[in-house]
């Protein structure tokens, strides 16, 4: 059964007096909120989610409620709960989806060590798994929200989670954040792209999220190889070419786009030594949406000729 | 600057692991020291001078005259030079000890 499957109210009140628990890629989590406005946005973000039963172990179990005292009642606020602890201060009530977003990552970049996780969007053509890694800013969210309406499968737009031992990247469908010109951009660019609330007064500006298409969560266990390595830089004035890139530098940039590279040690090496092996590697700048889709759509078409 | 009679090598509990791409005077080499956990990116000079002293303890000068032979046709052999810098450097983040003659 999924998320969606459930009517607003039953999802109101499994939140609110006991807990959902989902299967989130490669991960099971519990979710409680007493915040309204939690509610709606993530019944629609997860709506292709698949339930879990009570008794499966979860991960993460988070919980996003009010906070004890005066707060609860004026300016509301939220705290974000990863079982009894509170790692941030808390977020203004309005802003829970966010808040849970943001806190969820954090989870994943914190504590997950059973793969070697780097701060990227993964999409795949064919089971070949196209690696855009970047910082915030650098338009990888944007780009890689682009592809998954051009034919690319969504594997995730903020985590690689890739397998120590072979590589292998494991899908991490979730909602894609856009900031600022970016929500614009792609209402633009796919009018069956299905966006949720716009936050404004955010720490990151305006944001918004865009609901993963329903095949990429149900192809959520379908592993993808690393096949392209490309770090993009939006610019103004870039030119959208692919340049090549010797693979010690790709190396040099990877590794400092992992969370947990140096923690995995001599592991975290050999993985990464595997993957840049795999992979063909370029940086781009871009500052065009359409022409890199059609460039890395001729870069995936090639690949399938050979 | 490194005195030019000192005898380098890298030392045994360093356990480096190795990882190279690229062919001729394009190989670059990535090596992981699993003693400091630290990942360096070396060129082809770098990586050769590294590879020898885990094999062998050598002076700059001998190093240089043993790199001479190492290196592919058409490498630029001006990076020879470069040998007492980066034995330098290598001292600097823990790759190379000096070793008493």
């Amino acid at each position: 059964m999924r998320l969606g499957e459930l009517s607003s109210e039953e999802v109101r009140t499994r939140l609110t007096q006991h807990e959902i628990r989902l299967r989130v890629g490669p991960f099971s989590i519990s979710v409680a909120s007493d915040q309204p406005s939690f509610w709606p946005a993530f019944h629609f973000l997860y709506q292709d989610f698949p339930l879990l039963e009570d008794d499966v172990p979860v991960e993460f179990r988070i919980g996003l409620v009010y906070p004890p005292g005066i707060r609860r009642w004026f300016r509301r606020q939220v705290l974000f709960f990863l079982d009894d602890a509170t790692p941030f201060e808390p977020f203004t009530s309005a802003l829970a989806l966010p808040f849970f977003e943001w806190g969820f990552n954090w989870c994943i970049y914190e504590h997950v060590y059973e793969f070697l996780v780097m701060h990227a969007a993964v999409l795949a053509r064919d089971g070949k798994a196209l690696i855009l890694p970047g910082p915030p800013g650098s338009g990888k969210s944007t780009l890689c929200a682009a592809l998954a309406f051009r034919g690319w499968r969504l594997l995730s737009d903020e985590f690689a989670l890739f397998d120590i031992a072979s590589g292998a990247l494991f899908p991490l469908p979730r909602p894609v954040g856009l900031k600022e010109q970016s929500i614009g951009v792609i209402r633009a660019f796919a009018s069956d792209a299905d966006v949720g609330p716009t936050f404004t007064d955010t720490r990151k500006g305006t944001v918004a999220h865009l609901r993963p298409p329903s095949r990429a969560v149900a192809s959520a266990d379908e592993p993808a190889m690393p096949h392209w390595l490309i770090f993009p830089t939006y610019s103004r004035d870039a030119d959208n070419k692919l340049e090549p890139l010797a693979k010690a530098s790709a190396f040099a940039l990877a590794s400092e786009s992992c969370f947990n590279y140096r923690a995995l040690g001599v592991d975290g090496f050999s993985a990464l030594s595997r993957i840049i092996d795999r992979c063909a590697c370029f940086e781009v700048a871009f500052n065009d949406i359409d022409t890199m889709v059609r460039t890395l759509d001729q870069l995936a078409t090639r690949s399938e000729r050979t | 600057m490194v005195n030019k009679h000192q005898i380098w090598r890298v030392p045994d509990y360093l356990q480096l692991r190795w990882q190279s791409w690229g062919e001729a005077e394009n190989t670059e080499f990535v090596v992981f020291n699993c003693y400091s956990g630290e990942t360096h990116c070396l060129n082809l000079t770098a990586g050769l001078v590294l590879q020898y002293l885990e094999t062998e303890a050598a002076s700059a000068a001998a190093l240089s005259a043993a790199i001479r032979q190492a290196l592919p046709a058409g490498a630029n052999e001006d990076a020879l030079r470069q040998i007492p810098d980066l034995l330098h450097e290598f001292d600097e983040v823990g790759l190379i000890a000096p070793v008493a003659p």
